[in-house]
């Protein structure tokens, strides 16, 4: 009952996810497009390209979905809205967020076409870039928590939430959720202007409408993550605890479109850049502040 | 009762699975395939430790060897001469030997399976946030001497390794 | 495209028998980067209909990895500034040119009527080239804040592409009370893009050019050249005419010269005070010859014509375009694609206006 009440929300947070990011490509607000637009991509044919491999090709789509969900299903909207409360919940986390590149890997790989080939290794070659700013920010999480449960994560934010405890952490892990749910300016696995679509390019109908839903749930999962791990997840006044929730994923996600619409995509070298000389640093030197704030004043 | 065979079937499921994907791994010509059934092969690996309730290897398992994997694949990818498998390479080579490796290797590790005193074995697993604990008191405790010296080496060799083959460093010098 | 199919290919012709492929002779005769180090590359085209790039221009690229090693570039449109062998009439000549680069009609009208009017030895009334200058002025705004689009959509910067689509189209048929209000929006627009975190990156050291003798328009005084065919135009120097210029010679400063000169673009039209579009000439029967060059929005234009007894026999064009297609091989050696891209777009090239 639990997971499937969780599982609508997440379809309906990707609803509205999709609905505010087809707001931003056409200026017109319309509750509806999203539908139509999967409507659409359902009636058309499903173009397979010409030498594939299959199984990466066809599996791809369904894998990114599943990465998703996963990840999901640790993340509490309340203290009791839980798939499942792993004791091991914050490192399951990245566990199923791994699953993300392997998925994009097989989609560039399977469509047999340059386009997707060159964002499917251009994905891989950031995941060091991006994987590290989400697993050392996390750690830092747990270790004020002293626990790995994500519900224990959010009980531990009573007294001060800890986008304010540990303010490097969010922006770290802020960037780099974006990057991994290859949103713009991260875009670089699927950029239009520079790969016609990149990973996505060879990908039409049905498997198309898969692949965009995998990435709408990604990108309220990480909003998720964002929230139970540094916005005191279901903590708030008045309304109850899965209204907190639900507010404060659809503002990060929302944070998270929003702040792609209005910059430019950022160059391949210098997220590598940026990411291994400044972020790096950064994510240690937010470990070690932590881990003497945890000492003095937990 | 029911429960314990319901772990047999998953864990039987899951070795099944992982056996099935080894030798995938070497059936197919193609390096992709070949490296990402050795990552799902390494994933069910995970799984199994999750139906045996290790519940943080498992997980530490499956989170690993998705980025490992993958990076290898890039590599078999690079350094391989046909990497779409349309050749039909084989992927077995020094067929005897490995043979040999393999059967030594499997009654090695029956052996030590049936002849290690393993003591008392527990009826119920601990639970796994004391699993974990128990794991970071061995891993930072009695064997953190160890893991530190070997992480930092690992660290300085691939930094090392990365400033010698940087070009620029290159140029400067011959300059 | 079929990456695997050329390995295959490959390792089948020369080792297909082999028992076991060794690594040294599969890749002895691959082409080597600049790296060292041995790999298969791949030809992947870019183009005729690639998001961010033009339209009509084909770019094939040899790709190493993800940098670029060798470039091909051709224009599948160009070649429309032909005469049919038995030659036109006035009218029928200036509407060829016209129709000829749908990214600047007005701009080839205006120099089909006055070289029409330079061969058949017509001065038109100065209030009417001024008023001309305004329409092409009026052009150079819309075709820069199409490049401007074209930009936002090739660095996929969705909001710049969106603002400066919607005031591209307002801009293209605004009378002269609605073309000042674009002010300060246009001002806004620039100090946005100015303070915009990522562009200067993006555009920063991207596709520096050298000065040489191949620039023309933006391109070449984004590289600190004196290249501007409007200084040595007498009604642009009655307007107090002056001409922009940057250094760097890199993307970013060509964006700051395309975003100045729309500023000065406006101060010109306001000045003028009103619009005449190029209309046919009367050339009547005249014969002659005519020269005549004017500032396209990408650069200096320059067309010869032979008019014999009022039909146009022969004429000759000479576009930016032409020049700045062949810098392309040189410039994008050895960048990463989307750097690569990028710089493409930066020069705003228009494969309709290629004459060869």
């Amino acid at each position: 009952m639990n997971t499937l009440v969780i599982v609508l929300s997440l379809l309906a947070g990707a609803y509205l996810v999709a609905v505010l990011e087809a707001w931003l490509a056409t200026g017109r607000f319309r509750l509806a497009a999203p539908a139509w637009a999967a409507v659409a991509l359902l009636g058309r044919e499903s173009i397979v390209p010409r030498t594939p491999d299959r199984i990466f090709f066809e599996t791809a789509p369904v894998l990114l979905l599943i990465a998703a969900l996963l990840a999901a299903a640790v993340l509490p909207l309340s203290p009791s809205m839980v798939m499942a409360n792993l004791a091991t919940g914050a490192l399951f986390v990245n566990a199923a967020l791994a699953y993300v590149l392997v998925a994009l890997l097989m989609a560039g790989w399977g469509s047999d076409s340059a386009y997707a080939l060159v964002g499917g290794w251009r994905f891989l070659g950031q995941v060091i870039a991006y994987s590290m700013l989400i697993v050392m920010p996390i750690t830092a999480v747990a270790m004020r928590a002293e626990s790995l449960l994500t519900t224990d994560i959010v009980s531990s934010q009573e007294a001060v939430w800890n986008i304010l405890y540990q303010p490097i952490g969010f922006v770290l892990f802020f960037v780099a959720s974006m990057a991994v749910a290859f949103l713009p300016p991260f875009d670089l696995p699927i950029a239009v202007g520079d790969l016609a679509g990149g990973v996505e390019a060879e990908y039409t109908g049905v498997r198309l409408a898969v692949f965009r839903l995998g990435r709408m749930v990604l990108v309220i999962t990480l909003a998720a993550a964002t929230t139970v791990f540094y916005l005191g997840g279901w903590m708030g006044p008045v309304l109850p605890p899965w209204a907190w929730s639900a507010i404060k994923i659809l503002a990060v996600s929302a944070a998270m479109l929003l702040g792609g619409y209005t910059l430019p995509r950022i160059r391949e070298a210098h997220l590598l850049a940026w990411c291994w000389k400044l972020g790096i640093p950064l994510a240690l030197i937010n470990l070690f502040i932590v881990g003497v704030m945890v000492l003095i004043w937990p | 009762m029911a429960l314990i065979s319901l772990q047999t079937v998953f864990i039987a499921f899951f070795g099944i699975a992982a056996i099935g994907f080894g030798i995938w791994v070497f059936r197919t010509s193609s390096m992709m395939r070949s490296a990402l059934a050795l990552l799902f092969s390494q994933t069910a690996l995970g799984a199994m430790f999750l139906a045996m309730q290790a519940e943080f290897l498992g997980v530490l398992q499956i989170m690993m060897m998705a980025t490992e994997m993958s990076i290898m694949a890039i590599f078999m990818v690079m350094f391989m001469m046909d990497p779409g498998g349309l050749g039909a390479m084989e992927m077995s080579h020094q067929k005897r030997l490995s043979i040999l490796a393999g059967v030594a290797g499997a009654l090695a590790t029956a052996g030590i399976a049936l002849f290690t005193q393993w003591g008392v074995v527990v009826t119920s697993a601990p639970a796994a946030a004391e699993q974990t604990r128990a794991l970071g008191t061995e891993l930072l405790g009695r064997s953190m001497l160890i893991f530190e010296t070997a992480g930092v080496t690992i660290l300085t060799a691939m930094i090392a390794a990365t400033a010698v083959a940087l070009p620029t460093l290159q140029r400067k010098r011959n300059a | 495209m079929t990456v695997e199919r050329a390995h295959a290919g490959h390792a089948r012709a020369q080792h297909g028998d082999m028992p076991f492929m060794s690594m040294v002779e599969v890749t002895e005769d691959l082409p080597r980067s600049r790296d060292g180090l041995p790999m298969e590359w791949v030809e992947v085209p870019f183009g005729p209909m690639f998001p961010g790039l033009p339209g009509g221009l084909l770019l094939t690229l040899t790709l190493d990895g993800d940098a670029v090693a060798k470039t091909r570039v051709r224009s599948v449109v160009g070649g429309g500034g032909v005469l049919p062998t038995a030659g036109l009439s006035a009218t029928g000549f200036i509407a060829h040119l016209e129709a000829m680069d749908p990214l600047a009609p007005v701009a080839y009208r205006l120099l089909a009527c006055r070289a029409l009017e330079a061969a058949a030895g017509q001065v038109p009334d100065g209030e009417i080239r001024r008023r001309r200058i305004a329409v092409l002025e009026r052009e150079r705004i819309a075709s820069h804040l199409g490049w401007l689009a074209m930009l936002g959509l090739q660095t996929g910067f969705a909001w710049l592409e969106r603002h400066a689509t919607r005031m591209q189209l307002e801009c293209l048929r605004a009378d002269l009370p609605r073309i000042l209000q674009l002010r300060s929006t246009i001002q806004a627009l620039t100090a946005r893009l100015v303070r915009t975190p990522l562009l200067r990156s993006r555009l920063h050291g991207s596709g520096i050019v050298r000065p040489s003798s191949d620039l023309r328009g933006p391109v070449a005084r984004a590289a600190g050249m004196r290249c501007d065919a409007r200084i040595d135009d007498e009604t642009y120097a009655a307007l107090a005419f002056e001409m922009t210029e940057r250094q760097g010679g890199d993307g970013f400063d060509r964006l700051h010269i395309r975003l100045d000169e729309m500023q000065q673009s406006l101060a010109l039209i306001q000045s003028v005070g009103g619009f005449a579009e190029p209309a046919s000439t009367a050339v009547g029967s005249a014969s002659g010859a005519g020269h005549a060059s004017l500032e396209t929005p990408r650069g200096e234009a320059q067309l010869r014509l032979v008019l014999e007894s009022g039909r146009v026999v022969q004429a000759q064009l000479d576009t930016a375009t032409t020049y700045h297609m062949k810098l392309l091989p040189d410039l994008l050696d050895q960048q990463e694609l989307g750097d690569a891209l990028t710089t493409v777009c930066s020069l705003d090239l228009s494969p309709w206006e290629v004459t060869a």
